[in-house]
């Protein structure tokens, strides 16, 4: 029944297929070649950037939800680490306050400066007059009329002891309590131990939340890819007809959820930018209020690196598995 | 280049598409399927381009049994093959040009040889000038010739056509079915499942004829069957 027709001199010749279409034709299963892959790449790459630009609003709003999404734990994380800075600066004022007994008289306070100066651990001493105590005072906000109204000065002489480096403030604090002189030694560790405990509660609310609303930006792109993959079910039929795998097809979809979350992770790094420029100036201004030198720092650009970077592997993946269910949803049906 | 060895379909509902087919088809030939509605022709195609499983026997391309041919090879195994539909197929919101290009596209062809390769296919059915327009904007005729150029733009080696004029008055239906004709001197196999059967005959070629799922006839117009 087999039969071989002959191919007529003046045969309709068709052009000679490119190389590398014999290569596809002929391999079947073989490795694509370097340029074939970085081809079906760039294509898929345009489809998707032509299938964002086709619905404008539609994509619009689904990078601004997942935009918002994204924001919120970098405006925590920014947060925080504006926190930590206060805490940081505050940390470096290590130095012990040593109150001595108001009742000393000149000798004594320098007998007790003396052997302050020669406890183990003490780098520096400083001495506080209780004139210049007062004069502090007035130049505190609300003290002025206070300390007017004194008829004598009641403060006592204070010492600023600088630890060495290796000394905590607290061991400092335990040794100079001990010395003759010495009415009250106050060291601040523990509420900065306090901010250290809420700065380590807030870094992991931060991180819980980042996980919780990266994993509903991941849920928000893959739903916008499924909603895809459904309105493009008869291209996707044509294209598994012609020979695309299955890798070929979602291939477009991945870049896809990538850019939705790349464009996401810029917004939310575009709406810290502007966070921070809001309020900028008017934390400087309360810092100023309380004398602070305290200034806000601006986003980080290592935070805002990782925003993008998560924001294209969750859309990836949230690409992925939409995708990828709903063609085995399609195929079963 | 295809072979049949006693095939049978049977679908979920209980009937049965296909009996006991066998016929070979060799490289380079051009063969037509006809028979009435319901007789098998549509399901013979969809068994050739794996969109349906044979329930009995076996079906080779090339050597290659198609039973063995599941999951990823799928896709490599169509790349082989050029297919043309009765309703064309064609993405409406591509231009004919972007239509054409898709086979082309899948197998990863690099873009100045997929605009050339384009044109070729284009230029051989007729349609060349037109890449840009939409399919809506081409008549019936035109967009089957898209969905030929479509077919045979990365040079398979098989070209199959389920009811490719079935939607086209009979002037058309001619010149597409003479386009198959000078399409099989380029040396690609070519089968064409079609109900009209007095067509056919005037394109001189071999004719498997089938009627309720099985082969009643193997001829060839002019010489005798």
């Amino acid at each position: 029944m087999s039969r071989r027709s002959r191919r007529p001199k003046d045969a309709l010749q068709a052009p000679q297929p490119p190389a590398n279409i014999r290569i596809a034709r002929n391999r079947g299963l073989g490795r694509p070649s370097l340029a074939q892959w970085f081809a079906r790449h760039r294509a898929a790459c345009r489809a998707a950037f032509a299938q964002l630009a086709a619905q404008r609003i539609g994509s619009a709003v689904n990078v601004m939800v997942i935009g918002l999404a994204l924001a919120l734990p970098l405006l925590l994380d920014h947060a925080v680490r504006n926190l930590a800075q206060v805490g940081g600066a505050l940390d470096e004022q290590r130095d012990v306050t040593v109150f001595l007994d108001p009742d000393l008289d000149a000798a004594g306070v320098d007998a007790s400066m003396r052997a302050l100066l020669a406890v183990d651990g003490v780098a520096a001493l400083r001495r506080r007059t209780p004139g210049q105590g007062l004069e502090e005072l007035r130049q505190l906000p609300g003290f002025e009329a206070a300390a007017a109204a004194l008829d004598r000065n009641p403060l006592p002489w204070v010492a600023l002891a600088t630890p060495e480096s290796g000394v905590t403030g607290a061991e400092l604090a335990a040794r100079l309590e001990a010395i003759d002189g010495v009415d009250l030694v106050q060291h601040d560790a523990a509420w900065r131990e306090r901010l250290d405990r809420i700065l380590g509660l807030l870094r992991r609310i931060v991180q819980v939340l980042a996980g919780l609303l990266g994993l509903g930006a991941m849920l928000l792109i893959a739903n916008a890819i499924r909603l895809d993959v459904m309105a493009r079910r008869e291209e996707i039929s044509i294209v598994s007809l012609l020979g695309g795998s299955d890798a070929h097809v979602r291939r477009p979809f991945l870049y896809g959820g990538a850019l939705y979350g790349v464009l996401g992770a810029a917004l939310a790094i575009a709406l810290s930018w502007l966070v921070y420029l809001l309020l900028r100036a008017p934390v400087a201004a309360l810092a100023a209020s309380y004398a602070a030198d305290f200034r806000l720092s601006a986003p980080s650009a290592a935070a805002s690196v990782l925003a993008l970077v998560a924001g294209a592997v969750l859309g990836w993946i949230g690409a992925l598995v939409a995708a990828t269910l709903q063609l085995l949803s399609d195929r079963a049906d | 280049m295809i072979r049949f060895d006693g095939v049978g379909k049977r679908y979920a509902n209980g009937g049965d598409a296909l009996t006991e087919l066998s016929f070979e088809i060799g490289t380079g030939e051009m063969v037509f399927v006809t028979g009435h509605s319901g007789a098998g022709k549509s399901t013979l195609i969809k068994l050739l381009a794996l969109i349906e499983r044979p329930t009995r026997g076996q079906i080779a391309v090339d050597g290659d049994a198609l039973a063995n041919t599941r999951g990823a090879r799928i896709a490599a195994y169509r790349q082989r093959l050029g297919l043309v539909f009765q309703d064309y197929r064609l993405l409406e919101d591509r231009s004919v040009a972007a239509n054409v290009a898709l086979p082309l596209q899948i197998a990863g062809c690099d873009q100045t040889e997929l605009q050339k390769r384009v044109r070729a296919a284009l230029d051989l059915v007729g349609l060349g000038g037109r890449e840009r327009a939409r399919p809506s904007m081409l008549s019936g005729g035109e967009q089957q010739r898209v969905g030929i150029a479509r077919a045979i733009v990365a040079r398979p080696a098989l070209i199959v056509a389920d009811e490719p004029t079935g939607n086209l008055d009979p002037q058309l239906a001619s010149e597409i079915m003479q386009l198959f004709v000078a399409l099989a001197h380029t040396g690609s196999t070519i089968l064409v499942a079609s109900h009209d059967l007095h067509l056919i005959q005037r394109m001189k070629r071999r004719v498997l004829v089938l009627d309720k799922g099985r082969l009643i006839d193997d001829f060839r117009p002019g010489k005798g069957a």
